[in-house]
């Protein structure tokens, strides 16, 4: 997606000129309600036709996964598992699979490219594509495992949030397209008053460990969960419980930065030296002309 | 947008500025019943229409002759569709097969009788329902075809046309049956797998989804297994190509509205 939002800029990546702060817009976030999910695919279909994006026709691997996996050009799937949390008491649990918007975007930190990826202050982390040079480190970055690689471009794809409608005042194409209200946009604080409701209504309907998914290890999240079984996430195929950046990250980015600048400063000192002390190599002219 | 005014004047939740109800924004079917035949309310608290002395007036569209005075002997009543004007409790017209509710089993089945029935073997089946002699010839027996199966409809799709939407076609994009756990165990047939699915009357060939949602029922002590058959695919699209899932179906009419009998059948399964 080409910024919209290009005066209300939190980070960016690989930068460190100040990002345009002009304009300042209050923290967004889409609410899942897992409880309220039919599994119809309608915010698929949505988000395919918003973003002008085709995946090909698939087959089918004995699941309603469909896509089966998020691509280029799935932005959002289905992720579908049926649990027994207790025996004899299954459920179908469908899980709204795609970018969780982190507050501490693990693909941006990680992300080498200037501005190919900016976190807008609405908290939006949006995917700058022009800038992408296809390395792939935002797919390490990642905790939800949600960036893809195009094998076409080469370049990396996910979920915008939408934030070519959300910045000209729309909710997501995906939240509009939702029939059962399962899938909610607005501020941050607003989806956390009607998360909380939902799961105080979840409580009373014997769900005693419904909660709201907005892990701390990534500085909360942008899109949010309402789970029916809040304390076993993995459940919902495979949630992580505690999401963190992967050490590596910080690792490259952190300590080994600063180490890499200092071993090539030393090479270009070391050679400076070396060339004043022992000078450049000569070679005799007549061994030049064995 | 111009009926959008919610407001409930009554405090029982009727809001009749509030979009549009058919017919003649009548909310409530038959509302003249909710007074008793004096033509006051049964509840003081939940007043929906009520006899004002000249006419029926109050929080809905009267579904009532509005000058129908209680006081008239013979005047309409409530239920005005039925011919009583009464509710009724059975169906004492019209019906090919009784007044009451009665439970059948369908043509095919694995159970030799009808558990209710169990010693009429002409109350097996609906003996009202419609059959031509031909279609009886095609039904399968329980030794060759063992397991229930039943067809039905997909949320991505919409009977056999979406097959041809690219965007339906990529979230539902190939045939498949559904079966529980037990049947894939005794059948030896893994998730994913291509499947034969056959009736006397022809097969498909589907991808196997392995389920929870379709465990294994216990009817009148025997074990039953059931295939489940999402219908959308034949005809071509640009879905993957698949079978019709009504070359297996039979051929019944049940006795009143004729409705086939697509959702209970029998078939058997193997791997492909």
């Amino acid at each position: 997606m080409s910024s919209l939002q290009s005066l209300d800029i939190a980070q960016r990546s690989a930068t460190t000129t100040p990002s345009p702060q002009a304009r300042h817009t209050p923290a967004v976030a889409k609410l899942i309600d897992v409880s309220s999910c039919i599994g119809c695919k309608a915010c698929q279909v949505a988000c395919m036709q918003w973003n002008d994006l085709r995946d090909d026709v698939g087959d089918n691997a004995g699941t309603y996964d469909n896509p089966r996996d998020l691509t280029p050009n799935s932005w959002t799937v289905m992720r579908f598992s049926e649990v027994e949390p207790e025996k004899d008491k299954l459920e179908w649990l469908i899980r709204k699979d795609g970018c969780m918007h982190c507050d501490d975007p693990g693909c941006l930190k990680a992300c080498p490219a200037p501005g190919a990826i900016v976190k807008y202050t609405n908290g939006i982390v949006d995917f700058i594509s022009e800038n992408c040079i296809g390395c792939g480190n935002c797919i390490t970055g990642c905790p939800f495992d949600v960036p893809r690689i195009s094998k076409a471009d080469n370049k990396a794809y996910k979920c915008s949030l939408c934030s070519d409608r959300v910045g000209v005042g729309l909710e997501p194409a995906c939240v509009k397209a939702c029939p059962t209200g399962a899938i909610r946009f607005g501020s941050k604080e607003d989806m956390l008053d009607y998360g909380a409701e939902r799961v105080s209504d979840l409580n009373e309907r014997g769900y005693a460990q419904a909660a709201v998914y907005n892990p701390q290890g990534v500085g909360g999240t942008h899109v949010m969960y309402v789970l029916q079984h809040g304390d076993k996430p993995e459940l919902y195929h495979g949630l992580p419980a505690d999401p963190k950046i992967s050490p590596f990250v910080s690792l490259w980015k952190g300590v080994a930065k600063p180490i890499a600048l200092l071993a090539m400063v030393g090479a270009v000192v070391a050679g400076f030296f070396h060339y004043v002390k022992v000078g450049p190599i000569e070679t005799k002219e007549d061994e030049g002309l064995q | 947008m111009a009926r959008r005014d919610n407001s409930d004047p009554w405090g029982i939740g009727q809001t009749l500025n509030w979009a549009w109800a058919w017919p003649v924004n009548r909310r409530i079917l038959y509302n003249a019943a909710s007074s008793a035949p004096d033509g006051k309310p049964w509840d003081a608290k939940r007043k929906l229409v009520q006899w004002g002395g000249d006419k029926w007036a109050g929080a809905d569209v009267p579904d009532i002759r509005p000058d129908a005075s209680p006081e008239e002997a013979d005047r309409v009543q409530p239920f005005i569709m039925t011919a009583e004007g009464v509710a009724r409790l059975f169906a004492p017209t019209g019906m090919a097969d009784g007044p009451l509710p009665e439970h059948y089993e369908p043509f095919e089945s694995p159970l030799a009788d009808n558990p209710m029935h169990p010693t009429n073997p002409k109350a097996r089946a609906n003996p009202a329902a419609r059959v031509f002699k031909g279609d009886l010839e095609a039904f399968g027996t329980p030794k060759d075809f063992p397991y229930v199966a039943t067809s039905y409809r997909l949320t991505e799709h919409f009977h056999y046309w979406t097959k041809n939407v690219q965007t339906s076609a990529i979230i539902q994009p190939q045939q498949f049956v559904e079966i529980g756990e037990e049947l894939a165990k005794d059948k030896g047939i893994a998730n994913g797998d291509l499947v034969k699915v056959s009736s006397n009357r022809g097969f498909i060939k589907a991808v196997a989804v392995v389920t929870k949602r379709i465990p294994q029922l216990e009817c009148n002590g025997q074990k039953v297994h059931t295939v489940g058959l999402p219908n959308h695919w034949g005809f071509v699209g640009v879905a993957k190509p698949g079978y019709l899932v009504n070359t297996l179906t039979p051929f019944v009419g049940d006795a009143n509205t004729q409705t086939p009998e697509y959702k209970a059948f029998t078939v058997n399964i193997e791997k492909a």
